[in-house]
């Protein structure tokens, strides 16, 4: 009997042993968060993004996951409020235990995200557009930007728009009247001056929708280019109202989280779209190269019905980012560790980007190549126009 | 020249447009309805999303109308109908409830993206030695052509009629055996109907976005400016407020867009409060 009590003991603390050490190897895992404006007002623009990010997580799990130990993304919906952006920042570094936190929504949500997670020293990484006041050179601790960063998109674009006309004629930039959309014009200003343009700014409250009026008031100040700053859907509208007032110019958007698709089939019939491009520090999604077979495989492997965008690369490119960072800290890897690793991290983006992803610890968001996509109004697609052009993560031409 | 007055006739005609909405429910149910952005916009993105699911321009608006006049009735059958009658603020909250839940919906079922509702026509319209965009001729005269028919109804039928007769005495329209309920019924179903081609036509010129509902606040400022009540009011202060907004945007600066019209009812809410043609009310608590 006392025998039997014996066996019966020792079955139940191995049956408990073997039961711990699989829920210790269902652990086994890298926590990540991502936080983005899932159901918000710009759900058209993070969707996609998100989406790229988690079709890289799927693939790289289903190749085992980072050194055999799998990526856990828990998702948040900030729904583009500051605020709520903020108390799940919270609850992803501490209820779920994340180590990282990725994606982030529009600039506004930004330094709340930033400052909670430094606060719970986890890094917090921004793919979408951001601002230089949360950036280098006296960057917040745990705080990068792997996206568009506004000042610098200015300044690229004011730069192309000179060289684009020779240094002669007009740069009339278009933006929201927020923080970065008039520091990109600002810069953009600045850096078109420099090569020798003329240049001007017209600014518009972001609620606006109907741009007859803006677009003649731009006509008025006879712009030889436009450089456009602004959002997706935003740019439809300005774009139609510049061809309805008779502006035939080159029109060279900010590709700040675009969804081509969409954009083209919104401006078939307007005219002049031959003249439309795009500058980005992404590949379009009609390049070529095998970081985009890569994408274009994987979007067709996990059900994706819509074409690839900018965004979906962008998603892509960040979890890319997210995989270099985990292999490099190794496991495990506490938020710590992972900002020492973060701040001395360079990693190669292939054909995703014009060169490699680079952060040191006073720079945290790191030299940037930037392209224009020119539309081809036959094959219906944005395609690459120029070489890759390097930008410092400093610029220095805004216009005072 | 000719585009900037093409620009405040089309922008005229969907503030006039969606303003007559507010207007035509204000007068026969007494509530002002705060979600006339939203439903526009609402209506805006069934067609939207109705092209780009490959339905043609020309059919996919009917299909928006209809909705639009199904969502009127909807509004008065499981909301209007309950509160007639209730003091003012009721019906006024109640709006500001159909506008959220609109807002969500809109996230929901469509997106809340920016889409465009393309007519599919081409971008000029060449009119004698004039190169007109497209949109704004198309937007311009649908939104004219709406007013009009709406006004013929109002003014010419019978419905009409009742409308009027409901909206100057309802006591009396229900004593000479004129049903109320049904009357009120309709001018929502106009009323979200004149809503819901302002928001296609301004999707068509523009695009549809939660943003858009905007063209709520600017109709809201013309009817206010016009007279609550009066249908003539709300045309004549869509003129002042369009030809304000593009004043401002072309001669003045884009970033004040938005807050010159609001200045100038600020002005008159100060000197004349019923608007310069609404009717002053004199609201008694029974």
């Amino acid at each position: 009997m006392r025998q039997k009590s014996r066996l019966a003991t020792v079955s139940l603390a191995l049956g408990a042993a073997l039961a711990l050490s699989a829920a210790g190897a269902q652990e086994r895992a890298h926590k990540i968060g991502y936080l983005a404006d899932l159901s918000g007002p710009m759900q058209d623009n993070y969707g996609p993004i998100v989406e790229g990010f988690e079709f890289y997580v799927k693939d790289l799990n289903g190749r085992g996951g980072i050194n055999g130990v799998p990526v856990q993304v828990a998702v948040r919906d900030d729904q583009l409020d500051a605020t709520r952006a903020a108390s799940m920042a919270l609850e992803l570094a501490t209820s779920v235990g994340v180590n990282s936190i990725w994606g982030m929504s529009q600039t506004r949500t930004h330094l709340a995200v930033y400052q909670t997670a430094a606060r719970n020293r986890t890094p917090a990484t921004a793919m979408f557009s951001g601002i230089k006041e949360v950036l280098p050179p006296s960057p917040l601790p745990y705080a990068y930007s792997a996206g568009h960063v506004f000042e610098v998109a200015g300044e690229v674009s004011g730069k192309l728009a000179a060289t684009m006309l020779n240094g002669k004629g007009k740069m009339i930039c278009n933006s929201i009247e927020a923080p970065g959309g008039v520091a990109a014009c600002q810069f953009a200003e600045g850096a078109a001056a420099a090569g020798g343009l003329e240049t001007g700014t017209v600014l518009f409250p972001p609620t606006v929708t109907e741009f007859g009026a803006i677009a003649q008031r731009m006509m008025s100040m006879n712009p030889t280019i436009v450089v456009a700053h602004a959002g997706s859907g935003q740019n439809v509208g300005l774009i139609k109202a510049l061809r309805g007032a008779g502006f035939s110019g080159p029109i060279l958007m900010g590709s700040h989280g675009l969804n081509e698709a969409p954009l083209i089939n919104a401006l078939q019939g307007i005219g002049s779209l031959d003249k439309l491009q795009i500058v980005s520090r992404f590949a379009s999604p009609d390049s070529t190269g095998k970081e985009l077979a890569d994408i274009r495989a994987a979007a067709q492997q996990y059900g994706k019905k819509t074409p690839i965008a900018t965004t979906t690369i962008m998603g892509w490119a960040l979890a890319k980012l997210m995989d270099a960072s985990l292999r490099q800290c190794g496991y495990p890897c506490p938020g710590d560790k992972l900002n020492s690793v973060l701040e001395n991290i360079k990693v190669d983006m292939g054909s995703l980007m014009g060169g490699p992803v680079q952060f040191t610890p006073k720079d945290h968001y790191g030299t940037t190549w930037w392209r224009v996509f020119q539309y081809d109004a036959k094959e219906k697609k944005f395609l690459p126009a120029s070489e890759w052009l390097e930008a410092s993560s400093t610029p220095t031409l805004r216009k005072q | 020249m000719a585009s900037f007055i093409l620009t405040v006739v089309a922008s005229w005609g969907i503030y006039a447009l969606l303003g007559m909405g507010i207007v035509l429910v204000y007068r026969t149910s007494r509530v002002l309805n705060l979600a006339g952005g939203e439903l526009a916009i609402f209506i805006g993105y069934v067609v939207a999303i109705a092209i780009e699911n490959g339905l043609s321009f020309p059919i996919a608006v009917p299909l928006g109308m209809g909705s639009a006049m199904a969502l009127g009735l909807a509004i008065f059958w499981f909301t209007i109908r309950r509160i007639m009658g209730e003091p003012p603020h009721v019906g006024l909250m109640l709006t500001v409830g159909i506008a959220t839940i609109l807002n969500g919906l809109m996230i929901v079922l469509f997106g809340g993206g920016m889409i465009a509702v393309p007519a599919g026509l081409s971008g000029f319209t060449t009119i004698g030695s004039l190169r007109l965009p497209t949109t704004d001729v198309v937007a311009a005269i649908g939104a004219w052509l709406s007013i009009a028919a709406i006004g013929l109804v109002y003014r010419v039928t019978n419905l009409g009629l009742q409308m009027r007769a409901v909206a100057e005495r309802v006591m009396l329209s229900a004593q000479r055996g004129l049903n109320v309920d049904r009357t009120v019924a309709l001018s929502w179903i106009i009323g979200v109907l004149a809503a819901g081609l302002a928001g296609i036509l301004h999707g068509e010129r523009a695009f549809v976005a939660l943003s858009a509902t905007v063209i709520g606040i600017s109709a809201l400022i013309a009817c206010l400016i016009g007279g609550m009540d009066s249908l003539k009011g709300v045309i004549f202060a869509a003129f002042i407020v369009a030809l304000t907004e593009s004043f401002t945007a072309l001669y003045i600066d884009p970033r004040y867009v938005l807050i010159a019209p609001v200045m100038i009812l600020l002005v008159i809410l100060i000197v004349r409060p019923w608007g310069l043609f609404g009717t002053v009310e004199e609201f008694r608590r029974v």
